[in-house]
């Protein structure tokens, strides 16, 4: 089974589009560590494309494909902007003190944490970032 | 996301309702300076029914955090459920902050 979501890149896009996946992901039998892991890879991942992805002003889609198999959901996303791998840079040090974290990189250092699979690729001038975790993960020690 | 303040004695909790994400984060910070710099030095901020916290909304606590460090004053957590304690862990910032399973918990025990 997989479902087609889109949305414009705009900000205020983005809330529902994760609540129409969080009711899908729900009927189809997620847990909430499943919904939480879907919500922050949706929510972090398109922040990125939204800030960084365009240099013009026009209107862009953003595609993301639901797909359910074999207990397990994955998310892939596509958008037409600039070549960019989120899982090309080096985790944060999580080990330093507050006042030296740099500003960037924690919610992809979440994505990868939290998600079972995180892949990209660069397809016919598009970014396709997929995204994978089952829909019962037990729940963090 | 929702705030809702109340007083325990002279500590000052602000319970977040709903969701931190990256949108209501900064947000967040502002109201939480505000009462800094008005005074408040004694901090808890109520997890307890914030249902989702993105990369932001953790790293609206920050500047507070620094800001309560360098008047001596003092930043809580309280409530926080499982997948939001493990992002804090994930990060290495469980560490960093006192956290308490609930507020009356954070007040009674804190290291104020």
């Amino acid at each position: 089974m997989v479902e087609h979501f889109e949305m414009p890149n705009r900000f205020e896009a983005l809330s529902p589009l994760m609540e129409s996946i969080t009711t899908r992901l729900e009927a189809l039998g997620a847990n909430a560590g499943a919904v939480y892991a879907a919500n922050l890879a949706l929510e972090e991942l398109i922040t990125n494309i939204l800030k960084y992805g365009y240099d013009d002003a026009g209107e862009h889609l953003i595609h993301v494909d639901l797909a359910v198999a074999e207990g397990r959901f994955t998310l892939t996303l596509v958008d037409d902007g600039h070549a960019f791998d989120p899982f090309a840079q080096a985790a944060p040090d999580t080990s330093l003190p507050i006042h030296e974290r740099p500003i960037g990189g924690l919610g992809i250092h979440f994505v990868r944490n939290l998600l079972d699979e995180c892949r990209y690729e660069r397809r016919e001038g598009k970014n396709v970032v997929t995204v994978s975790k089952v829909l019962q993960p037990p729940d963090p020690q | 996301m929702q705030i809702t303040e109340r007083r325990e004695g002279n500590i000052l909790v602000l319970s977040i309702e709903g969701k931190l994400d990256n949108a209501s984060s900064d947000q967040f910070r502002e109201h939480a300076l505000g009462h800094i710099r008005a005074g408040a030095h004694a901090l808890i901020v109520d997890f307890g029914k914030t249902t989702y916290v993105a990369s932001m909304g953790i790293r609206a606590l920050f500047i507070p955090a620094q800001e309560l460090e360098r008047v001596k004053g003092r930043l809580v957590l309280a409530g926080l459920n499982k997948e939001i304690e493990n992002l804090f862990l994930i990060g290495g910032l469980l560490d960093l902050f006192e956290h308490h399973p609930t507020v009356e918990a954070a007040v009674a025990n804190g290291k104020w």
